[in-house]
């Protein structure tokens, strides 16, 4: 563990003077998360101009929803974006050796070795924008009840990642560009939307086995809903089932790898 | 004669390069579409019911719906396949090939977006057929050959256009080391203040005014309310006119750089 950590810190330093190299890309990054920040909120802004509530929330508790997501957002561009975009590259190309003989888990080293400097400046606004909607709503919030909601925020990038990876990981067996990972982009609008506006077999699909509900709703509900223990059990559940798969499955991946040097 | 035989070989060429992944490609579309119109059908749906009523600025439910899915089918057709690939030429140095054939650059280019429109073209005619098979025409659409043929023309101007608009932004690559970021912007621009996410009707009076001036509703809105039959034949002629305004800026813009940006280029791996 003491390994990984401090590997990973090796990564950061050199992630942030890489970043600095190309400051034309490093401040180009941080405006384009901030056109992505204020679209989300723009459009949330303009729906509540012909609504009140939708999905039982009003504007107050929609932006704590959105800051939720931004901030998923952020984390996964931060920690994983750059990483998860080369792997089916590598695996396409055959290109995967290097990561392979390394002395560390291949899923851990793909995953975060490219820690995006950039993108963590729009974390910070991210959070920003959290602090901001915490402090502008009206109503009383235990400071542990935050607390849980930041911790499940952090886990739900973390389920991001995971699913992200389910869509990848076909590539082994795929022979195409960029196996599933499209498929994901087109269902992670799902994400932006509150859980409650779904019904029937989509919200069943959309809160098991494309959670993409679960991610950013799920701790919001917790949060503004009361604490639903059965919630915070069903987003648990669904972290650890999901964990457990991805490394099986990127283990059968790994064994259908063909690598192209040797 | 000659000159056009070429033009139609790239044409064939980059309309089998689109499709050449079958399983992703329509895999891809489906998927798209779907979670297209399943997010915005779900979201609607709660807006609708929250107010209580059939219609809201113009727009029955099913209208709606019908609106948000010609959304990523317009966008499609008039972003082409070729995004990002002049950029990514001129970073790996393959642009140099352009250089040395005997044919126009930019013709060459637009040729291959012009495949990807044809593509795009045949992917609208047939979810448009099933949609309208399945659910029916909505009471607000009105589908004639006139609105069809206004809608093929803006759809044909705004395509122009935004050829012109991506190829300005991408031939930044001759000086900046990634230039994806500013492609990323227009494309969230044109989300939100193009009525992509949202029709343009639900934004304040004076915000719609001053878009109309932007060429950003020229890239979705516009078009797609002419196939549906919201716009007079008026605002449709002074549409197509704002549309092709930007074209014009936009292609002095680019051969501004196109101009400039050539004696910048390396040409790496010569």
């Amino acid at each position: 563990m003491k390994r990984y950590v401090r590997l990973y810190l090796y990564f950061l330093r050199f992630s942030f003077s890489r970043a600095m190299e190309f400051r034309l890309d490093f401040f180009s990054r941080i405006i384009m998360d901030i056109f992505y920040y204020a679209i989300n909120i723009g459009f949330y802004k303009l729906i509540f101009i012909h609504t009140t509530l939708l999905g039982g929330w009003n504007m107050d508790q929609m932006m704590l929803f959105i800051s939720g997501f931004l901030i998923i957002d952020a984390i996964s561009m931060t920690v994983f974006a750059n990483n998860l975009w080369m792997i089916t590259e590598y695996i396409n190309k055959g290109d995967m050796d290097y990561y392979l003989i390394r002395p560390v888990s291949s899923l851990f080293f793909l995953s975060v070795r490219d820690f995006a400097a950039n993108s963590f400046v729009n974390l910070i606004m991210a959070v920003g924008i959290m602090i901001w909607s915490l402090r502008n709503y009206p109503k009383v919030l235990h400071w542990y009840m935050v607390l849980f909601f930041i911790i499940m925020i952090i886990l739900g990038a973390y389920l991001r990642y995971l699913v992200r990876m389910i869509f990848i990981i076909p590539s082994f067996w795929l022979l195409s560009g960029r196996g599933f990972e499209t498929v994901f982009f087109s269902l992670n609008r799902f994400i932006e939307r509150p859980h409650r506006i779904f019904t029937g077999a989509v919200r069943v699909i959309l809160t098991t086995v494309l959670p993409f509900s679960v991610m950013a709703s799920f701790p919001a509900g917790v949060l503004l809903d009361n604490s639903d223990i059965v919630m915070v059990l069903h987003f648990f559940l669904i972290i650890v089932i999901f964990h457990f798969v991805i490394i099986k499955f990127w283990a059968k991946g790994l064994k259908a790898y063909s690598s192209a040097s040797s | 004669m000659k000159n056009s035989r070429w033009l139609y070989q790239v044409f064939l060429t980059e309309m089998r390069k689109i499709v050449a992944y079958r399983f992703d490609f329509w895999i891809q579309f489906l998927v798209s579409i779907f979670a297209h119109i399943t997010a915005a059908y779900f979201l609607w749906k709660a807006v609708f019911e929250y107010n209580n009523t059939d219609i809201m600025k113009g727009y029955t439910f099913r209208g709606l719906m019908f609106y948000y899915l010609l959304v990523p089918l317009i966008e499609k057709i008039i972003n082409g396949s070729s995004m990002g690939l002049v950029s990514r030429e001129i970073y790996d140095g393959s642009l140099t090939r352009y250089l040395i054939y005997p044919v126009s650059f930019f013709r060459y280019k637009y040729v291959q977006h012009l495949a990807g429109t044809v593509i795009f073209f045949i992917q609208l005619g047939l979810t448009v057929s099933v949609f309208l098979m399945l659910f029916g025409k909505p009471v607000d659409v009105t589908i004639s050959i006139k609105n069809v043929s206004m809608g093929i023309t803006a759809v044909m101007c705004s395509g122009i256009m935004t050829f012109f608009i991506n190829t300005s932004i991408e031939m930044i690559a001759f000086w900046a080391d990634n230039v994806w970021t500013l492609l990323v912007m227009v494309r969230f621009s044109v989300a939100l203040l193009g009525g992509a996410m949202i029709p343009l009707a639900f934004f304040p009076g004076d915000f719609q005014q001053l878009l109309s001036y932007l060429p950003f509703s020229y890239m979705a809105s516009f078009p797609i309310r002419s196939f549906l039959g919201k716009v007079t034949v008026w605002q449709w002629i002074s549409g197509i006119a704002v549309t092709c305004l930007w074209a014009a800026f936009f292609i002095l813009v680019m051969f501004f750089i196109w101009n400039r940006g050539k004696y910048k280029y390396t040409g790496v791996g010569i």
